[in-house]
């Protein structure tokens, strides 16, 4: 039985199935890109174990093809168990032995890159001083506990768990949340517009007059869904408080009482808060002479950080990010007033896979080619005159 | 041969075990606990169409304006000169910007129909935004002003790094909300500005 495993996972054909599954996986996914958009259609084909259908709903789900996680991480079991089965040491053999270790490291750094790393934003305008980065394309519901006068107890809820439904439950809340209506896109509109035949699905706060339409998933590059959820507030010792409107379109705060305490809840992008802080002190978009052609984008930052007293100023521009704490944060645009400037900030703990690789890779092919060369021209001994 | 073998499947199918452990305790799953600093007042951000990725060939072609809706309440004013109109986003019905050395004020305008929320409901959360405690009564913090034939409820609160002066009035069965925060010093630059342009409101 185990020799019969070992025999599959060593063997040439479940790399050739591997690649063969890669390259309709890629193919499957380019094609869904039209419909899905390439954010969905990464998540869905590339970005996950296994394809499953039907792909929406929270009902039975089936898997029908390996994803881009499972087939990178088959090739890489294969890749290591092939080599170590052949393994045979010789000097005249290390050049194969670490162009194979580059390619394991190639691969196994993608697949932790695509697992582990994080992309974020930071937003700042001239003088605006920020300790959490944002992702835009991932939604959380924010319950917030003001109660004391200088600290928020904060407890984030991803839109994965209130995509899920049902109800939630948390030791840092004295009520139950129950999840009523989720909408992974949608439109609001206010209940007394003409032509609105809905009613509203919150009678609470400001979402009590206010109408959601479901609308298609938004698909192009820089399109984002509007996430809508309504949500019943369910304290443990007494009656439902009611039911609010969540959506990153209500930019007013919506605030309760629970408990003897005052809480708030908000939908915003997802943050990620951090333990120190950037200002950004001026944003420098720079023309070619007498021409709109940009030249330079530049974010002058000042960077504080209480716990390694560092308070610094960083020029961020095109090519030379800052690197800071295991973080990248990268000049990646601008609004048009020319004040405020985006950051992007990426968490990657294995950025240095890919640097490795080809390191290791090339030294490996010279020192394959070289031996080769070395071997030939001594065989073929010296040339006559 | 053999051991090298059952070494190397055990050590990958160890490692493609890892892996999928830590896969499935991804950060996007957890709900997370955290205390925060008080936030400070925010601004919306702005339509995705508004900014610019700073590989873009032409940062300057203006993104298409957003056609006026036919359907909305009617009102008019007249913006004070200093002030720059803001991208308003979905729920609210216009938004300015006002810039005083560095400092910069937001000033909304926000309409619901009925009545809105009491009042004292939302005092008590525009108290929160600039670090005010709740107060049991709000009579007291409410200053009536008239505009022609409209007739505005006002308050002016400070917290220790924010102001808030708001003005509000409920006329044909929609309340109307206009409000100013920022930094204290700037919103005392603006109180005069801001107190014009609810003079200004024609509905």
């Amino acid at each position: 039985m185990l020799r019969k495993l070992i025999a599959i996972i060593t063997s040439l054909k479940l790399t050739i199935i591997c690649l063969v599954a890669a390259m309709v996986l890629i193919f499957a996914g380019t094609i869904s890109q039209v419909h899905l958009g390439i954010w969905e259609a990464q998540q869905r084909y590339f970005q996950s174990f296994f394809v499953w259908w039907p792909p929406e709903g929270r009902g039975f789900q089936i898997p029908i093809f390996p994803g881009g996680h499972l087939i990178g991480a088959v090739l890489l079991v294969n890749l290591i168990a092939a080599h170590a089965k052949r393994f045979q040491w010789a000097w005249r053999k290390l050049g194969i032995h670490l162009t194979h270790a580059g390619l394991i490291i190639m691969l196994a750094g993608g697949l932790f890159t695509d697992l582990f790393a994080v992309e974020s934003h930071m937003r700042l305008t001239q003088g605006d001083t920020k300790n959490y980065s944002e992702d835009p394309r991932r939604m959380e519901l924010a319950v917030i506990n003001t109660t004391d006068p200088e600290l928020d107890q904060v407890t984030a809820i991803p839109e994965a768990v209130l995509r899920r439904g049902g109800t939630i439950e948390h030791k840092s809340l004295p009520f139950r949340i129950a999840v009523r209506h989720y909408y992974q896109n949608s439109r609001l509109r206010m209940v007394d517009e003409p032509g609105v035949t809905l009613q509203p699905i919150a009678n609470q706060g400001p979402g009590a007059q206010v109408i959601v339409e479901p609308v298609p998933r938004a698909t192009g590059v820089n399109d984002r869904d509007l996430v809508s959820v309504a949500l019943e507030i369910i304290p443990a010792k007494s009656a439902p408080l009611g039911t609010w409107l969540v959506s990153e379109a209500l930019d007013v705060p919506q605030t309760f009482s629970c408990d003897g305490r005052t809480w708030q809840l908000v939908m915003r992008p997802a943050r990620y808060y951090k333990p120190y802080s950037v200002t950004l002190q001026k944003f420098t978009h720079e023309r070619y002479l007498g021409t709109e052609i940009p030249k330079n984008f530049a974010s002058k930052i000042t960077l504080i950080d209480p716990d390694r007293l560092v308070n610094r100023n960083v020029l961020v521009y095109m090519n030379h990010p800052l690197r800071y704490r295991g973080e990248t944060y990268y000049q990646a645009g601008f609004e048009k007033d020319d004040r405020t400037s985006i950051l992007q900030v990426v968490r990657n703990p294995s950025f240095i896979a890919p640097y490795v690789a080809c390191i290791v890779v090339a030294a490996g092919l010279l020192l394959q080619f070289g031996y080769h060369l070395i071997a030939f021209s001594r065989r073929r001994g010296p040339v006559a005159a | 041969m053999r051991n090298w073998g059952i070494k190397g499947a055990a050590l990958s199918v160890a490692a493609l075990v890892a892996m999928l452990l830590g896969a499935c305790d991804r950060d996007d799953q957890q709900i997370k606990v955290y205390r925060v600093a008080k936030a400070p007042l925010e601004e919306t951000p702005p339509a995705a169409e508004a900014s610019m990725p700073t590989n873009a060939s032409s940062p300057n072609a203006d993104a298409p304006a957003a056609p006026p809706s036919a359907q909305r309440p009617q009102i008019q004013w007249d913006v004070p000169s200093g002030w720059s109109s803001a991208p308003a986003s979905a729920m609210r019905y216009a938004s300015f910007a006002a810039e005083k050395n560095g400092e910069k004020a937001d000033i909304s305008v926000v309409t619901f129909p009925g009545d809105g929320g009491s009042d004292a409901d939302n005092i008590n959360r525009w108290r929160q935004q600039v670090g005010l405690g709740p107060v049991d009564s709000v009579d007291a913090l409410i200053v009536p002003q008239h505009a022609g034939a409209l007739h505005f409820s006002t308050v002016d609160m400070a917290g220790p790094t924010a102001r808030v002066l708001a003005g509000w009035t409920r006329q044909n069965g929609r309340a109307w909300f206009f409000k100013l925060t920022g930094p204290p010093r700037v919103v005392e630059q603006e109180k005069s500005n801001f107190a014009a342009f609810l003079q200004s409101v024609h509905l």
